[in-house]
């Protein structure tokens, strides 16, 4: 074990942050606007298809390396919209695709999505049934050498925009969480609909919207890997996947929004004297910048994990996660209180972003459970 | 970066793990019952190499890497808190004092007897009107026709009854100049007295003050240039030492919690079927796993003889006042048994106090924390000036 960090890791994603995305990220989040050109910017400069593998067209760069970008990027473009809707394309289409693809799969639609050219979503959410074991009712009937597709997913991310989703659906409905398999379904596809985009409160620069496949049918070279696959391998990967990466863009904002609250503390009154002389601000400003800290180390860790891919270390991940969510939380609610002092619209904007991603990126409760049961060796 | 232990690393934890387990923990309860700290517990330590992991081969120790001393550190304070404090406060604090600051002479005549296990030492700063404001620290040294002189009390000092040697901050009263000096002192003398102090935890170690009656000293013991920076840095070995104490102590609690909940029957089958005992188990752990990760950095950056100031200062706010809360949820986990001497939670509750105000209470940490990132003067307090209330006030 070394704490040896690598220089100059976030030097790249804040460049292009400065350059391509902090300017219009007001006016995207005002109007709700999605921006393609942005999208396949970051497929040219490298970054869509940086984790693949070099015959899939990738530069076989590690996860952490994508991580440290979005940090980068998120701290200077402060939009974390933007880095959710990428980081859901890769992490919850392309690598995924990558790794359960078969060659046939993996040469018809990695190119595109690697280089931006197509956008994936991962399409597995749905309306909660009360009393389910499980929560995916979409079924996948075969006919013949194709597949039928029926249900509805809630709440997609890139849904309005997106050339292919991943689609999980129940094919075996006898074998329980074993008969859920996965599809690549092309936007094309006839009965593939994607409903009107969900207006959100923050994260508006990305978009969401629910999917209805309507009797959508697929030939069976659609079918992503293997039958019921989901639940022997995919899910568990794209898990860990979801665990080590959902908060790296935070880590950026967060260190963002400390300087910004310091620069306000030094130009800000109160009581008759600088802020920075004032006890109470600097409680909180230290209680933030521990925050941080704690924060970005656990996060470098789920990203060396998802590097090395060991095994036994799950519980670091959810923890790094768990841990994560609710230091965001602590943060922002000192940074508020600071806010409250002189006011920032960015950083206003910054809060509801912070809100919706609490509720689309799923519940800590769960976290906790997955978590605890696991400690007390009961899953 | 690595995050996975080396074969040594994996090593040195599988072996000293099994040292603290059986040997160290079995005897904490009774320790804390009785008061002091058993022999066997120092002289285990001493052959199970803990005392020379901080210290370089020269003087007698292992030259362990800051990984290995980190891991150390965080089992014994599982065992027990009281054993952790007293041989950690002497082989590490005052052990790298004496290293740092000290001559060749007190190395031979300290340093290493501490190494082995022989002798004990304390570290003497706070007294009766003064913890973390040195600029009001009255015990000084000062010359007379005899030669130079100790007077004053210090006081909330650890092994202050048990230890052989004391490095006391004072200050400077002789020509020299004026701030602060360190003095290398043999507690075993005339004019010398010392008394405990009753305290809530930690009750295995000796902790009190030691009155200086105009005390001799030698020239060589006294070093002269004890500036803040110095003093802090040496300090940073003691901010260390509280971290791990109570990363130890949150995860005993842990361990004790997961231990119980799945014995302890209510509604027909064992509680840590409750939804709330999985919440709370994972807010433990989260938060324990959050604090072991920067205490093992500032363990690896100390190993390598570097300065860990920021770091080493967070890792104390966070680590001390996280093992607070977590044993406070482990005393809720327990229920009534939590407040009962037959369990360990409420020696670990009292155990984790006083990490928070030690070397440095948490809230005056925070406050050099924010001067760094401010560039502010965390020495200076401008006086309360109720003019900007603009006249509001509470009318009685």
């Amino acid at each position: 074990m070394d704490f040896q960090a690598a220089a100059d890791r976030f030097d790249h994603g804040r460049q292009f942050g400065v350059e391509y995305v902090a300017d219009s990220v007001e006016a995207r989040d005002r109007d709700a606007l999605w921006n393609g050109d942005l999208f396949r910017r970051l497929g040219d400069e490298g970054i869509l298809a940086a984790h693949l593998q070099p015959e899939d067209g990738g530069s076989g760069k590690p996860a952490s390396a994508i991580l440290d970008y979005f940090q980068g990027l998120a701290e200077t473009s402060l939009d974390p919209g933007l880095i959710h809707a990428v980081s859901s394309h890769i992490f919850g289409c392309t690598l995924i695709v990558s790794k359960f693809g078969t060659t046939n799969q993996r040469r018809r639609y990695l190119p595109a999505l690697g280089s931006g050219e197509a956008m994936g979503a991962w399409a597995h959410d749905e309306q909660a049934r009360p009393g389910a074991g499980s929560i995916i009712r979409t079924r996948a009937t075969k006919m013949g050498q194709r597949w039928i597709l029926e249900g509805k997913k809630t709440c997609v991310v890139n849904a309005s925009f997106a050339d292919v989703f991943l689609v999980t659906a129940i094919t075996d409905p006898d074998r329980g969480p074993e008969g859920i398999s996965v599809f690549l379904v092309d936007k094309k596809n006839r009965g593939c609909i994607p409903e009107k985009p969900i207006v959100m409160s923050g994260l508006r620069t990305a978009s969401f919207a629910d999917v209805t496949f309507d009797r959508c049918e697929v030939s069976g070279d659609n079918l992503l890997g293997s039958r019921g696959n989901f639940s022997t391998s995919i899910h568990a990967y794209k898990q860990r996947n979801a665990l080590a990466t959902a908060m790296a863009s935070w880590i950026g904002i967060m260190r963002a929004v400390l300087l910004r609250c310091v620069m306000k503390a030094r130009s800000h009154y109160e009581m008759g004297r600088l802020a920075t002389q004032s006890q109470r601000i600097r409680v909180r400003l230290a209680n933030m910048k521990i925050e941080l800290e704690l924060s970005s180390r656990l996060q470098h860790r789920a990203a060396w994990l998802l590097d090395h891919e060991l095994q036994g270390r799950d519980r670091d991940l959810v923890s790094a996660r768990l841990f994560t969510s609710e230091s965001l939380s602590r943060f922002l609610r000192d940074a508020r209180t600071m806010v409250e002092i002189s006011g920032d619209p960015q950083l206003e904007r910054l809060f509801r972003d912070a809100d919706a991603f609490a509720r689309v990126a799923g519940s800590t409760d769960a976290l906790r459970t997955l978590l605890g049961t696991s400690l007390l060796g009961l899953s | 970066m690595n995050f996975a232990l080396n074969e040594e690393q994996r090593q040195f934890k599988n072996q000293f793990d099994a040292v603290c387990r059986e040997q160290i923990a079995p005897r904490a309860a009774d320790i804390d019952r009785r008061g002091s700290i058993s022999a066997n517990n120092w002289s285990e330590l001493a052959r199970a190499g803990y005392l020379r992991l901080f210290h370089s081969q020269s003087w007698g120790g292992s030259g362990a890497d800051g990984i290995i001393q980190g891991l150390a550190m965080e089992s014994l304070a599982h065992a027990c808190a009281s054993t952790f404090w007293a041989v950690s406060i002497s082989s590490v604090l005052v052990g790298k004092l004496l290293h740092d600051l000290g001559t060749p002479s007190h190395h031979w005549d300290w340093l290493r007897p501490i190494i082995a296990g022989l002798k004990i030492g304390a570290f003497a700063a706070t007294e009766q009107g003064a913890g973390s404001d040195p600029n009001a620290y009255q015990t000084m040294v000062r010359e007379t026709r005899h030669g130079l002189r100790l007077v004053g009390e210090k006081t909330r000092v650890s092994n202050a009854c048990t230890a052989d040697v004391a490095v006391v901050l004072a200050r400077n009263a002789t020509t020299t100049g004026p701030g602060l000096c360190y003095v290398v002192i043999n507690l075993q003398q005339r004019g010398i007295e010392r008394r405990e102090i009753p305290k809530l935890g930690l009750s295995g170690m000796s902790w009190g003050s030691i009155t200086f009656d105009d005390v001799p000293v030698a020239t060589e013991d006294v070093v002269f240039n004890a500036n803040m920076d110095r003093t802090l840095r040496s300090v940073e070995w003691g901010q260390l030492i509280q971290s791990w104490c109570s990363i130890g102590l949150a995860r005993a609690a842990l361990d004790a919690c997961i231990d119980y909940s799945s014995r302890r029957n209510a509604f027909g089958r064992p509680i840590s079927h409750l939804e709330l005992i999985h919440s709370r188990i994972a807010d433990m752990y989260a938060d324990i796993d959050a604090a072991r990760l920067l205490a093992l950095e500032v363990s690896w950056i100390k190993g390598q003889g570097r300065a860990a100031r920021d770091e080493v200062m967070m890792a104390k706010i966070y680590a001390t006042e996280m093992a607070t809360r977590v044993i406070d949820l482990a005393m809720r986990i327990f229920g009534g048994w939590g407040y009962s001497k037959d369990y360990p939670i409420e020696r670990f509750y009292r155990d984790c106090l006083g990490n928070v105000p030690a070397g440095l209470p948490t809230d005056r940490l925070r406050e050099f924390v924010a001067c760094s990132l401010l560039g502010a003067d965390p020495w200076t307090y401008s006086p309360f000036d109720a003019r900007y209330l603009d006249g509001a006030r509470l009318v009685e």
